[in-house]
């Protein structure tokens, strides 16, 4: 049974199936805990003075530090960044300058596990524990921590709640909560919001976040070893001829320990839905059509190499190209963009060589 | 736009969240109780105004894991039987498939059910999943074939 064929019989098994599902139990919400019965009403009254009386004793052992503290601005949850502006759908400025990364970290017992950058907002890398065997969900690479440098204006620090001002290496910063979900699906973090470490240098955001719950002691190290650098553009084994005016690479991502690779997505400038991605050009760490030999429908030649037409289902026409020990896959992703485009695509491309060294920076990869 | 109240929310969701459900783990009785423990985890984590982007997306998400832990959990405490469901003796094509559903992983079934069934892109689906667009791609080839060489599969060709 060929994939489409497959694909439609499944299509029919979930709508037969769904519909056997008539009824769905009613939601009642828990009701509230019955207050419990106060026997000893003295206790509140002596409680609040206690706490009163604790409350004047800790302002008056801290008044005379807090007087003698030098004047540096402390850091406010409230205060706005320098040009706030978090709209998603913004086309990224510039976004040919660079497609890398930043950040620089080195911290004693992690690794860096993936980068990821969305062109003019901001770019991101986590850190995996050495040895930690605890598999993520689907990566078998288990997250410890992120860090994300936003560019000067890309981040409102309004979002970032219940914070309580701390310090970095004498640097202020803040440590609260924040949304988690500014990753386009690319780094997976968890949903809702994460303990977050945040603070500014030379007008970037710095964002450290810890995906197992409050860390602040763990954070702060990872903080204090972060250094922003000029950006490290991301090495591509190809250079497209041509391209859609319309398209432009909106993020870019590498997995350094696992066979996913590296990524570029290519949009029509907008982000906002995950899904607007237009073109995608991965490379995996491994041979051969990465859906599998099922999957071919022919093969055909890009810049004289063999390659692989794939017929997926659910996707546009795609192409795996074998280069050495690693594959290219590019392909359409919805209909963003014509498979009559994809066809030039596929005639500009210049391959570089098998080994990486030769690869290009990815600032060059556009026509 | 205001966030939801659950209340609302669950009145709009619950069937088709409850479909949701069935098709991922293929037991009614289970199906209700992942949702009624979903809306119990957004009840918990929000109380009654769904203050949250996309509660569907997030709902499903809640639900797809649950299964997936239950499962896990299911797998090391199901007892082992002799008794042998009454299947009809010459399976539909829809019975095929979906007999052999069952012999995939869970991730890999709430691929196809997501991709197949809800007509999500791969990015949402890895989103739900809390994994890399790359991952559902591989997980959906490897239920395809696992799918194509299961005997209710091959039975039909």
């Amino acid at each position: 049974m060929i994939d489409t064929e497959l694909a439609e019989l499944l299509r029919e098994t979930f709508a037969e199936r769904a519909g056997t599902v008539r009824t769905a139990r009613a939601w009642a919400p828990p009701a509230p805990p019955t207050p419990r019965r106060r026997s000893h009403r003295w206790i509140t009254p002596l409680a609040a003075a206690l706490l009163i009386l604790a409350v004047t004793a800790v302002v008056l052992v801290l008044r005379p530090s807090a007087e003698r503290a030098p004047a540096t601005p402390s850091p406010s949850v409230s205060s706005p960044a320098p040009s706030p502006t978090t709209e998603r759908s913004v086309v990224p400025p510039a976004v040919t300058e660079s497609l890398g990364w930043r950040i620089e970290l080195s911290v004693p017992g992690y690794e860096v596990h993936e980068r990821a950058a969305v062109p003019g907002r901001f770019d991101t890398i986590t850190l995996h524990q050495i040895g930690d065997t605890t598999a993520a969900c689907c990566g078998g690479v288990h997250n410890r921590y992120a860090v994300t440098v936003y560019v000067p204006g890309a981040f409102d620090s309004s979002v970032i709640k219940d914070g309580q001002p701390v310090r970095i290496n004498a640097v202020p910063a803040v440590y609260g909560s924040a949304p988690a979900a500014d990753f386009d699906g690319l780094i997976p973090l968890a949903q809702g919001s994460l303990p977050t470490l945040a603070y500014e240098d030379q007008g970037r955001w710095v964002l450290v976040r810890s995906m197992e719950g409050p860390d602040l002691q763990g954070m702060i190290s990872v903080a204090s070893a972060v250094k922003i650098v000029a950006p490290r553009n991301l090495r591509v084994p190809l250079r497209l001829g041509y391209l859609p005016d319309t398209l432009r690479p909106v993020r870019v991502y590498h997995d350094l320990l696992q066979r996913y690779g590296l990524t570029v997505d290519l949009a029509d400038g907008t982000l906002g839905s995950a899904s607007t991605t237009a073109l995608a050009i991965q490379v995996w760490n491994e041979t051969g059509p990465v859906n599998g030999p099922d999957s071919v429908a022919g093969t055909i030649s890009v810049d004289g190499r063999k390659a692989y037409l794939l017929k997926v289902d659910g996707y546009g026409l795609s192409v795996d190209i074998p280069l050495g020990d690693r594959t290219i896959d590019t392909g359409l992703n919805g209909p963003h963009a014509s498979e009559q485009d994809f066809q030039k695509i596929l005639t500009g491309i210049h391959l570089a060589g098998d080994d990486p060294s030769t690869w290009f920076d990815a600032t060059t990869m556009l026509p | 736009m205001p966030a939801p109240s659950l209340a609302q929310f669950a009145a709009e969701h619950s069937l088709d969240l409850t479909r949701f459900a069935y098709l991922l783990c293929g037991d009614h009785q289970r199906a209700e109780d992942l949702v009624q423990d979903t809306f119990l985890a957004l009840h918990r984590r929000f109380g009654d105004t769904l203050a949250v982007d996309r509660p569907l997306a997030y709902a499903r998400k809640v639900i797809a894991n649950a299964n997936i832990s239950m499962a896990r959990r299911r797998s090391s405490t199901e007892l082992v039987t002799d008794a042998v469901p009454d299947t009809p003796a010459v399976p539909t094509p829809t019975g095929a498939a979906w007999q052999a559903l069952d012999g995939l992983g869970e991730r890999q079934r709430a691929v196809l059910v997501m991709r197949y069934w809800l007509d999500l892109p791969d990015d949402e689906i890895a989103a739900v999943l809390g994994c890399r667009r790359g991952t559902v791609r591989s997980l959906a080839a490897r239920a395809f074939a696992e799918l194509r060489d299961s005997d209710a599969i091959k039975e039909l060709s």
